[in-house]
Parts: structure tokens; sequence; C-alpha cells
């Protein structure tokens, strides 16, 4: 099933993200995740930090989108100082992070079964990311970068 | 003469952070961990803590009272060639900061660092709510 995800702009800000289509359960509970976080106030973490930023959340709602079809496990969303946006997966002995950041840019890492980790930035969102998905779901180890 | 706000953090010294409810997160055995994005920081990358012995969990969470608090060993980010200068505040003589080394900005190692450090990571004031 493929989700649509539909930018209602105000100027230069987003105020909302809406479904198109029928969202599967995962879709609406991940993008309720992120929608809860674009609540959150000014200094959320106590420390001073940013809301979280257009870019990250434009991103972020695209992230959902492409992987409508991988249907993943359901990840931790988690705000990052400066504006950003975590997805954090653990599967088995296996994780991956996906970092949202405040341009919308990514970065990954990934901790395989046996400890080693990796990380670096997502150039190509579409081949990558269902990449890193696949391997986390999968019995193999290292995923093909 | 050393100024008191050059005094090296020993590595013995325990490091609170508050944690917002959102870096609380359970792993698939049930227990209760600590998110790395806790330990991100996309403005500086220096991270906000507390000195454990010149504060309390009470004074921490004062104003604060939706948040828990986490502890780390000052030896686990020494380890990772982070620096933890003493960031003293007005109202808070106890905030440092975990700064990292120029030569690691470059992010090689950033996420997996702040994984390690999330993991360390123990929930204390937990069991008291």
């Amino acid at each position: 099933m493929s989700l649509a995800v539909k930018r209602i702009r105000q100027g230069a800000q987003w105020s909302g993200v809406t479904l198109e289509d029928k969202p599967s359960v995962w879709q609406r509970r991940v993008l309720d995740s992120l929608l809860r976080l674009k609540q959150l106030p000014q200094s959320w973490d106590s420390y001073g930090s940013p809301q979280l930023q257009y870019g990250a959340e434009a991103a972020a709602a695209e992230l959902i989108a492409s992987l409508a079809f991988l249907e993943p496990p359901l990840p931790h969303v988690a705000p990052v100082p400066g504006g950003g946006v975590q997805f954090e997966w653990e599967h088995g002995n296996k994780s991956l992070e996906i970092e949202v950041q405040p341009d919308g840019s990514m970065e990954y890492l990934v901790v395989t079964e046996t400890g080693q980790a990796g990380e670096g930035p997502i150039a190509q969102k579409h081949t990558q990311v269902p990449l890193l998905i696949r391997w986390l779901t999968a019995s193999h180890d290292r995923p093909n970068r | 003469m050393t100024d008191q706000i050059d005094e090296p953090i020993e590595g013995a010294e325990i490091l609170w952070r508050r944690l917002t409810p959102d870096w609380i997160k359970r792993a698939e055995d049930g227990s209760i961990i600590v998110a790395s994005a806790a330990f991100l920081d996309n403005i500086d990358g220096n991270v906000s803590v507390h000195i454990a012995s010149l504060t309390s969990i009470e004074d921490v969470l004062r104003a604060y009272p939706h948040c828990h608090v986490a502890a780390i060993e000052a030896q686990v980010v020494i380890d990772r060639g982070f620096t933890i200068k003493r960031d003293p505040l007005p109202d808070d003589p106890s905030h440092a900061l975990i700064k990292p080394p120029p030569e690691r900005r470059t992010k090689s190692v950033r996420k997996q660092y702040a994984r390690e450090i999330a993991r360390s990571a123990k929930l204390v004031d937990i069991a008291n709510r």
C-alpha cells in the first residue's frame, strides 16, 4: 500500500501533515509520533533546544511514506536536540538508527549482532534506507551499503 | 593556582542528565533503556549534564518535574575522547558540558559514541516515582 503525504504549507512553515489514501497501522502510529514531537515547545529538552525544524519534519514524513511497503518494526521516535528527529530500532540483537537532521539530511548507525558498529550519511535515501531496513529484519548480519 | 572552573573532573564522578519522556524506551526484553538521541546534539555538539556531587536529583528536577534523570560515569565519556567542562549557571553551579574534541567532530563515530553513552546510562529516579 502506498502512502501519500500531503504537505500543507502556510508561508514557509508546515501547518500539518495529513495522510491521503488509507494509511496502514504502522504508518499512522509512526506519523502520530512525529506529529506529537512537532508539538513540543521551545526548550523541550529542558536545555534550550529549538523545536523540531521544518527540514527535519518534512524529510521524516517522507521517510515514513517511503517505508510504507516494507512495514518495518515500529521504531522509537525521539527528538534530537537542535531540531532533528531520530528513528531507533532494536530488532533481535541488531540495532538501526536513522537520524534526520534539522536541514533534512540523514545519517544512520547500525550495530550488528556481534556488536560491530558502522555509521555514515544517507546520500541516496531511496536506495539506502530500504537496504538498511531489509538488513534489520533479515537473518544475515552486515548491510550492503 | 587553578581556577575552580578549570578543575578537572575525575573519571569516578557521576554525571546526571535530565531526560524527557521521549528519550526513555523499552527494549525487546522489557527493560527500560535510554534512547541514543539523548546524547546527540545538532547545535554545537555539547551535551549538558550536572555534576552529581554538587547537586541533588530534587534540584535537577525542581523546574522540570516531567523529566527523569540518568546517571553516567564521567569515565565513560572521557574514554571516548570527550572532555567535561564545568559550566556553572547562576541557578545551577553543578552544570557542566560534555564537549567532543575537534577531531571527533568529523561525525565518523558521533552516533556510535552517543549510543554507547546512552547504553551505559542508568535511570536513577524511576524507582522513586
